[in-house]
């Protein structure tokens, strides 16, 4: 297993290494120039020059980029360019909170949803739940995470006025789970829409498929009731695939974590990646992107892991 | 199939075509399909009025006999705007999804071809941008390069082109090595013609329906950029761009028919284009053709 973790990161670190090399340059190739605006406007060419030497800017982008790197290990990811000139390891570290309830709690949704309603549809297949799960499905993935965003929060908050319009945390400073969650609930559900629609099709799919195989004719021949059958026989066969998709779900979630939080004005760092967008704000924008590449490499790493818990023919070593 | 042309092999197409048709599903996507492109198509001659001429004496008005879906605010007649965003959205959802189909197809080709050092350079060329999420990359590149409709096409179309990569080069790995291609390599084909006429016509299949999902994809895609204020630019109306709108909470609260005809309109599109693609997908799939 430990063999396996370190051949994991070894693939897995050459990959955020370059994705953060090429945003690097990307953001080297921006318009503008960040060290002139922070200066008097009245500043010399010389002395604009000299401040370039200083803070080592006139460096070929490797060795700008190897000292870019030498800190971010280290934690420290800059300053932000706004006026506020924050360090953007603590604007990240305030926000990364959120966001880590938001997709993991749209994570498990869909997993509590898309198993149960999968099972249903492929025991039952051709019946009306089914139909109606199908037909929920295809609306699921053809609705825009934001616009579902805004009708929630249009009848809910709004109207209903049941879930606040937005935060995170409780005004009154009595913060507890359940007011985390009670300001997350509607962003959850609005961003695990679309991923429980998809995980409920690999699910029926998949379990289809299980229950053709022999053994669950011998598990039945054998005479077990019908629920030992799905539920321990079948179903264990039939998370395989679905664990692949929650991998494959990891960025889409930290993706759509970005509009949902704008739409709920939700204070993640989707939220202030779009922010720092507005405002050219190129540290903040670098130190989430390459943070957002580190977590979408865990929640892969996390989804192998399940892979042991449902299919123990697979080790790792 | 009748009986006169029974001599004649029935065309993979007609095949598709006659499997296709007994989906309903995939019939009606087709049909609402239809009248969604034909109605952008001729938005000039539907639209009853101009869609950027502003009237600030109606501003904000509610849907009544002249603006059956009422005006924005600064007067714009709503219907004619969703008209003419149905082109903006379509085409960005059409263009975005060429550049990332032709894109995909060329990396999957070359990488399931000459396999080796090739492959793996490619395969890691994947990662690297499977390991950033979609949204994320293209508000990065949106910042640095700016809002406008062509970079919008663009961007979309250079950061998904991941998985129709994927599934070429998976299915030439398993055709790489079959007697056809076999054989016309030995009749003297190079490389490029093996790939372009052998190889490609072989995966097309998977790639139509890759592709018509794609666009369902981009239409998404630019409506959430947008949305965000970093697709498609005021004054052009486009779906994503008038749910911008709906950034304000009065808008939001008293205002619906700004963000509702939009909205609306990207589910039915984006539904239609699914079920048209599941419908593809089972016809053109000939593991599933038994009958």
């Amino acid at each position: 297993m430990s063999q396996y973790i370190i051949r994991r990161l070894l693939q897995g670190i050459p990959v955020i290494l370059i994705v953060s090399f090429l945003i690097f340059i990307l953001i080297n190739a921006a318009p503008g120039d960040p060290i002139a605006r922070l200066q008097n406007p009245n500043i010399t060419k010389e002395d604009l020059q000299a401040k370039y030497a200083e803070l080592g800017l006139d460096d070929p982008i490797p060795v700008r980029y190897a000292r870019w790197l030498g800190d971010f290990v280290r934690g420290d990811f800059g300053y932000s360019m706004d006026s506020t000139r924050a360090p953007v390891n603590e604007l990240i570290a305030e926000r990364l909170r959120p966001t880590l309830f938001l997709t993991i709690g749209a994570m498990l949704l869909s997993i509590i949803l898309a198993i149960p309603i999968g099972i249903i549809s492929a025991t039952r297949q051709y019946s009306v739940f089914d139909y109606a799960a199908t037909l929920g499905a295809f609306l699921g993935v053809s609705i825009p995470s934001f616009f579902f965003g805004l009708v929630l929060l249009f009848a809910f908050s709004l109207k209903l006025t049941w879930f606040p319009s937005g935060g995170f945390s409780d005004a009154m400073g009595n913060n507890t789970f359940f007011s985390y969650l009670h300001h997350a609930t509607l962003p959850i559900i609005a961003l695990g829409l679309a991923r429980v629609a998809s995980m409920t099709r690999y699910m029926r799919s998949s379990m289809l498929e299980v229950i053709k195989e022999d053994y669950i004719r011998t598990a039945r021949a054998k005479g077990l009731k019908e629920k030992v059958v799905i539920y321990k026989h079948a179903l264990r066969n039939a998370l395989i695939p679905v664990v692949t998709l929650i991998g494959l779900s990891v960025p889409l979630l930290f993706g759509g974590a970005v509009i949902i939080e704008e739409v709920f004005s939700y204070p993640g760092m989707g939220r202030l990646l779009v922010r720092a967008v507005w405002q050219r704000n190129y540290t903040v924008i670098m130190g989430v992107d390459v943070l957002v590449a580190i977590l979408v490499f865990l929640g892969n790493l996390l989804a192998d892991f399940l892979y042991v818990i449902v299919d123990p023919r697979i080790q790792y070593d | 199939m009748s009986q006169n042309n029974k001599s004649k092999a029935e065309s993979p197409w007609s095949m598709a075509w006659r499997h296709f048709k007994k989906n309903k599903m995939a019939l009606f996507g087709l049909f609402l399909l239809t009248i969604i492109v034909f109605s952008a198509i001729f938005a000039p001659l539907l639209a009853p009025h101009d869609p950027n001429k502003t009237n600030i004496l109606r501003a904000k008005q509610a849907p009544s006999s002249e603006f059956p879906l009422g005006t924005d605010r600064v007067g714009r007649d709503i219907l004619s705007r969703v008209l003419y965003g149905g082109r903006v959205s379509i085409s960005v959802g059409v263009v975005a999804m060429s550049i990332s189909v032709t894109l995909g197809t060329l990396v999957g080709l070359m990488a399931g071809y000459f396999g080796g050092w090739v492959d793996t350079i490619l395969s890691r060329i994947i990662d690297v941008f499977r390991s950033i999420p979609f949204l994320v990359m293209a508000i990065t590149i949106g910042a640095i390069w700016g809002p406008g409709l062509y970079k919008l096409m663009v961007i979309i179309g250079i950061l998904s082109w991941t998985g129709v990569a994927r599934l070429v080069r998976g299915r030439v790995l398993s055709l790489r090595e079959r007697e056809f291609i076999h054989a016309s390599r030995a009749l003297g084909s190079n490389d490029l013609r093996i790939m372009l006429k052998h190889l490609f016509p072989n995966a097309l299949a998977p790639i139509i329906v890759n592709a018509t999902l794609r666009v369902a994809y981009s239409i998404l895609s630019e409506a959430g950029l947008s949305y965000l204020g970093l697709g498609i630019m005021p004054p052009t109306a486009s779906w994503g761009s008038m749910l911008n709108a709906a950034r304000s909470v009065t808008v939001l609260e008293s205002m619906p028919w700004f963000w509702l005809p939009p909205g609306i309109m990207i589910i039915i599109t984006v539904l239609s284009i699914n079920f048209v693609g599941d419908g593809l997908r089972d016809a053109l799939d000939p593991k599933l053709q038994k009958s």
